[in-house]
């Protein structure tokens, strides 16, 4: 198979495109597939029903089971929730969890607060991650050229092959990058034993550049910890550090603690080429070419000064940045004016050189050691080149591999097309991959075996810091998955040694290193560690010092004089980790699938994005599908303009086109790897033309424009307009306004309200994951999308503000605002949503009848009708994943946020029964990052929502209606430097 | 020639007017009534399945264990007081006291056969409520409502079976006024409690010194 294999399969043309026809081809479609009765022998079927209508009354349901535990575990009971400290891995980095568990079937996942890179919270990727537990279509068995085998004939035939005579020449691993203590022990182990094996790492986005960057800047290989607390003005070379990289919610939290405050208000210039949330985010934001990145960082090295290097930055290097040079002085003298409180980051994609300038800029500004400290990478092996998949990829082209085991990284898909793994695979003579699904990879190999899911596994894995946390499972493995670990031991030599396989379970092996790792002196109370290691999720004392690191002047000086930068294509294709699937490992996963992506609002695909110049100048629409032409390969991928981006850019996500292992996503999207060469995220010159073909684009928003009306929706400011302005804001929200209808609060009941800070707020999208998964709210397809049919409670609007080819862009979560003068309950002919006490716009699905009146009556959009039954024909397993404490609805019904009623409720009984509750979050509050979202009683003084509503920059949306909502917004404030226009 | 006289022919026979105005009383009738059957319909014990024990895979005595016994509600449904459901006991507290006493009784082989295959007893559900109400028995047992108050003289049933209706307005009869249905806490689980004073009275102060709220919004039960 070669890369052109994975070329998208372009949907067919829609030649007519009225929409209504779709909608009823929709309908009829979902409606066959899901129902034995085509719609149109409805009538004829219904005047049967009804004769026999009063026949069928004569039966009743059958009775269900109740099927209690035969031994029931001493700290479980039916009916509460419990909650285990584990942890998930990205790129090797652990991001602590707290795992809700309903009689050991895990449900909701959130953030550990005690962890150092969640502190609470959770992204859409570790939201998301219960959804893929319960996959339906992960791999069951263990295979062997597809036929099902037992684990015995794998072990033997593993751990048999020409190496074992021979100090473990030919024999090959390749695994993920990982930090896992366990993991490099057993490796240290096998190491030991057969001296010859090759472990390589392989992630197409693991951060190399960043490490080689720091081994130009200080001849060693260290990782960047930011400490944007202390910052006072930030400047990020093509980096989103709010959504990616390891330590991205701590980061987002940090940027937002000093984003509120507005006395002490950062300021955060972005450089990019495609429109990020870190560039949504920022008040200054160049848009330049990625490749362009580079002479940037020169230009502000040297408008900086970095008096210690020898002979200064080469002036060729900073020469192409002259264009820009308005902003990179304007960036530099408020950087020189923070001195120790500002800080300069580059972005993983860029190339090393502009890590080694980052690290010499904060060096002159004297951050290193206050805004920027410097640690070792917790990854095993970071930055060494001898675990480099060149040096496999050459093995395996000379036929010098006689097993090779691929655990988790599927990349035959997930590496450039030039690396050819696709056809490699096939020179070993026999190839084991441990995986999630039947994929690209395992088409290419003798064996598959699959893998536990984190929140099956037993394991360990450290923090950006370094912070130790146990992987512990919420579930034994549902489809007999196991854990790199497990598999890695089989050829570990402490129990070869004694001619026996290992039998050692996960369990067995991540204690016995945790026992290990232990100080000396400290294995006395083994077991008491153990058990505080796994209830807090985090082992004390692991984290990663920081050390003072010293810039090697004259190596960087070399480095830089060395340092020809090509020459920029006529058209750059930039290709950036996906906001959804990521690298394509998450493409089996309808939440993330049809999570619109932060900017662009597009759901089930990516798309060919460019600047509304780029599109203006080669007459191209949204929707025109494009060829592709970059490395000698072709790709075809559908066109969204997204104003703001570079010109003469092509951006591309990766993870698309996937051909194996993710059925809902196949021949969804184009696939980004294909038109890679060398590192998956390096610049590259590409040609297009249309093919005349047009895609409709599932984009859950296509108007962006305030038209005017910014005071009625989305109020934004300058920090300076902000304070001339003073209480301007709440201004409308104090009218006295006439009302007939008595509102005074019942006594003795708390009131809810929420306040959402849109100055705080990314737009990221954890929050629109975390309800659904909360709130059992279906996916609805690419289709039904189109159609403005999605049925996320909480949707994230996108706004452009500002100059029309480069706005400004700014989220606005969207959800229930629980209005205190609901348009939607007057208008109800069967009072199915009605008022609650403590001032919740309550929705009762069971009285819901779907007329749909109060849909078209809300002003705010944000109520949800099911079209159909989402839920019928569900797989068994895929149920599991439905927190129990929310109803599943069902067709004709509709549905909206409830504020998270059932942890309410849950919380009022606790509460009146004296137990010990927390205040209640709503799972959105929970899981964001930044804090944008307080829920909170309004009639509690000393509450922070009530805080929140009383400041000055605190509104209503669409106030002027008169609805009274409960949910309130708070003013989006930027903080532009006055020199800058 | 035909005359008029031949268009005069009566088509209809004279009884033709009764079996109108028949069919049109029995079709308003029929329009009003069906509904009307079929609402009352539903209230009857038949249809809210009140009254009938089903078939259990063990013929459970609860007059033998309650009332000769003496064993109180909460041993063997222990997470009333805590937790929404109330509890099936697992089949190890079955086997609590039956490994020393009837060990040996064919009633208790499907017991002995759940404890050492290790496979749970399929219990049929006698008191079910639709899917789209969340029942919460911790917050009715530690306010005042006695077991017996939904379920019945469970202490006089050899076979359990829905003692009431489970109807959305028997719920909210005693939502409405919950003083008429209160008892001391003491006396939750007593099967045999009657008022020492006229109910009236003791429910207004218990109502008052447990802090029971008279719950009828919608998302009290349904969420």
């Amino acid at each position: 198979m070669t890369a052109k294999d994975h070329l998208a399969a372009p949907s067919p043309p829609d030649e007519d495109d009225p929409r209504s026809r779709r909608a009823a081809d929709l309908a009829v479609a979902l409606e066959d597939a899901r129902d034995p009765i085509a719609r149109r022998d409805f009538i004829a079927r219904m005047g049967a029903a009804i004769a026999l209508a009063g026949l069928g009354a004569c039966t009743r349901a059958p009775r269900d089971e109740i099927i209690p535990y035969v031994v029931q575990p001493p700290e479980v009971t039916p009916g509460v929730p419990r909650f285990y400290a584990t942890a998930s891995t990205l790129e090797g980095y652990a991001l602590g969890l707290l795992v809700e568990s309903h009689e050991g079937r895990p449900t909701k996942v959130e953030g550990n607060p005690r962890h150092p890179a969640s502190l609470g919270a959770a992204g859409a990727f570790e939201q998301a991650s219960v959804l893929s537990l319960y996959d339906p279509t992960r791999a069951r068995a263990v295979t062997e050229r597809g036929s099902v085998v037992a684990w015995s004939r794998l072990e033997e035939a593993l751990t048999e092959g020409t190496w074992t005579s021979a100090a473990g020449d030919g024999l090959h691993f390749l695994l993920e990058p990982t930090s896992s203590p366990a993991i490099a022990a057993v490796l240290a182990d096998v190491r030991a034993r057969l001296p010859r094996a090759v472990v390589s790492f392989h992630s197409p986005l693991m951060p190399q550049n960043q490490w080689e960057g720091a081994l130009i800047a200080f001849g060693r290989v260290l990782e960047p910890r930011l400490a944007l607390e202390r910052a006072d003005v930030v400047v990020a070379l093509d980096a989103d550090f709010l959504t990616t990289g390891p330590a991205r919610l701590r980061l987002a939290r940090a940027f937002a603690d000093r984003r509120s405050t507005l006395d002490a208000m950062i300021r955060l210039y972005s450089v990019e080429a495609l429109y990020t949330v870190t560039g949504a985010a920022a008040d200054h934001r160049l848009r330049v070419r990625a490749g362009e990145v580079l002479a940037i960082a020169a230009a502000l090295a040297s408008a900086v000064g970095l008096p210690n290097l020898p002979a200064g930055v080469p002036a060729a290097l900073a020469a192409p940045a002259e264009p820009h040079r308005a902003f990179i002085e304007a960036a530099a003298r408020d950087l020189a004016a923070h001195r120790g409180r500002s800080v300069v980051i580059a972005g993983h994609a860029q190339p090393p050189e502009v890590h080694a300038l980052a690290h010499a800029i904060n060096a002159a500004l004297d951050n290193l050691g206050a805004t920027v400290t410097l640690a070792p990478s917790p990854i095993v092996a970071a930055g060494d080149m001898a675990h480099d998949t060149a040096m496999l990829a050459s093995a395996l082209d000379a036929g010098a591999v006689d097993t090779l085991v691929i655990c988790g990284t599927n990349v035959t898909y997930a590496s450039p097309a030039d690396q050819a793994f696709t056809e490699l695979l096939g020179r070993a003579r026999q190839t084991a991959y441990l995986g999630l699904h039947e994929d690209e990879t395992s088409a290419r190999c003798t064996f598959m075996i699959p893998e536990a899911h984190a929140l099956e596994s037993w394991g360990d894995t450290r923090a950006f810091d370094g912070t130790t946390s146990i992987v512990q499972p919420l579930i034994d493995p549902l489809f007999g998955g196991r854990t790199a670990l497990e598999v890695l031991s089989l050829f570990s030599g402490a129990d070869r040694a004694r001619g026996m396989i290992a039998r050692k379970t996960p369990y067995d092996l991540v204690r016995a290193h945790f026992h290990d790792d232990l100080p000396p002196g400290a294995t006395r109370d083994f077991e008491q560690r153990w058990r505080r290691a796994l209830k807090l999720g985090i082992v004390e004392g692991t984290a990663i010092d920081p050390i003072e690191a010293r810039v090697d002047w004259a190596g960087l000086a070399k480095r830089l004089a060395r340092t020809a930068p090509a020459p920029p294509p006529a058209i750059e294709l930039v290709i950036r980790p996906d906001p959804r699937v990521y690298d394509g490992r998450f493409a089996s996963n309808a939440w993330l699938l049809e999570l619109p992506a932060p900017v662009t609002n597009l759901t089930w695909t990516n798309a060919a994005t460019l600047s509304t110049e780029t599109a203006d100048m080669l007459g191209i629409e949204t929707g025109d599908e494009l060829e592709l032409r970059a490395s000698g390969e072709i790709v075809n991928a559908p066109a969204l303009v997204v104003p703001g981006q570079a010109t003469d850019t092509i951006g591309l996500t990766l993870g698309w086109g996937r051909s194996r292992g993710a059925t809902l996503a196949h021949g969804r999207g184009a696939n980004a790897f294909a038109l890679a060469a060398g590192t998956a995220l390096s610049p590259i010159s590409v040609d297009l033309h249309k093919t005349g073909r047009r895609h409709d684009l599932a984009l859950t928003q296509r108007h962006h424009h305030l038209e005017g009306r910014d005071e009625d929706i989305l109020h934004h400011a300058t920090l300076e307009e902000h304070r001339r302005a003073g209480a301007r804001h709440d201004a409308a929200t104090t009218k006295r306004r006439l009302t007939l209808y008595d509102k005074s609060p019942r006594a003795g009941t708390h009131q809810w309200g929420m306040a959402i800070d849109l100055t705080r707020c990314t737009g990221c999208g954890a929050c629109v994951v975390a309800c659904q998964a909360e709130n059992n709210v279906p996916t609805v397809g690419p289709d039904a999308v189109f159609l403005g049919r999605a049925m996320h409670w909480l949707r994230i609007d996108t706004y452009f503000v500002g100059a029309p080819e480069a706005p400004e862009i700014a989220p606005q979560p969207m959800l229930c605002q629980h209005c205190e003068m609901a348009p939607c309950e007057y208008v109800c002919p069967v009072n199915a949503t009605v008022h609650s006490d403590d001032g919740l716009n309550e929705m009762v699905y069971n009285r819901c009848v779907g007329t749909r009146f109060c849909s078209n009556n809300c002003p705010y959009k944000v109520r949800r009708f099911n079209w159909f039954d989402f839920h019928r024909g569900e797989d068994a397993t895929r149920e599991l994943a439905h927190n129990p404490d929310v109803t599943v609805r069902q067709r004709g019904v509709m549905e909206k946020c409830t504020f998270c009623v059932q942890r309410l409720r849950e919380h009022d009984i606790r509460e009146r029964q004296g137990r010990a509750t927390k205040p209640p979050e709503t799972a959105c509050q929970q899981t964001c990052p930044s804090r944008a979202i307080v829920f909170g009683d309004l009639s509690d003084a000393a509450a922070e929502v009530t805080r929140l509503r009383g400041d000055d920059r605190a509104y209503a949306v669409l106030d002027e209606l008169a609805t009274e909502p409960r949910v309130r917004y708070l003013a989006r404030i930027k903080n532009p430097n006055p020199e800058l226009p | 020639m035909h005359g008029a006289a031949d268009l005069r022919v009566n088509l209809f026979p004279a009884y033709a007017n009764q079996i109108y105005w028949l069919a049109i009383g029995g079709a308003a009738a029929a329009i009003v009534g069906t509904p009307a059957a079929l609402i009352a319909w539903a209230r009857t014990p038949y249809a809210t399945g009140q009254g009938e024990p089903p078939d259990q895979p063990i013929k459970f005595d609860h007059r033998h264990h309650v009332r000769d016994d003496g064993i109180t509600c909460e041993y063997c449904h222990g997470g009333a007081a805590r937790s929404s459901k109330a509890g099936i006991p697992a089949t190890s507290v079955c086997v609590n006291c039956h490994s020393q006493i009837w060990t040996t009784s064919p009633e208790l082989a499907e017991v002995r056969r759940s404890y050492f295959a290790n496979e749970p007893i399929r219990w049929k559900r006698v008191n079910a409520l639709p899917d789209f109400v969340f029942f919460d028995h911790s917050a009715h047992v530690n306010k005042g409502v006695g077991c017996v108050t939904c379920h019945g003289r469970i202490d006089r049933m050899g076979q359990v079976y829905q003692a009431r209706p489970l109807t959305m307005r028997w719920c909210l009869e005693c939502h409405r006024a919950p003083e008429e249905h209160l008892r001391p806490l003491d006396k939750v689980t007593d099967m045999e409690w009657t008022p020492d004073r006229p109910q009236e009275e003791l429910g207004r102060e218990l109502r008052a010194s447990l802090g029971v709220r008279s719950i009828v919004e919608c998302s009290g039960c349904h969420r």
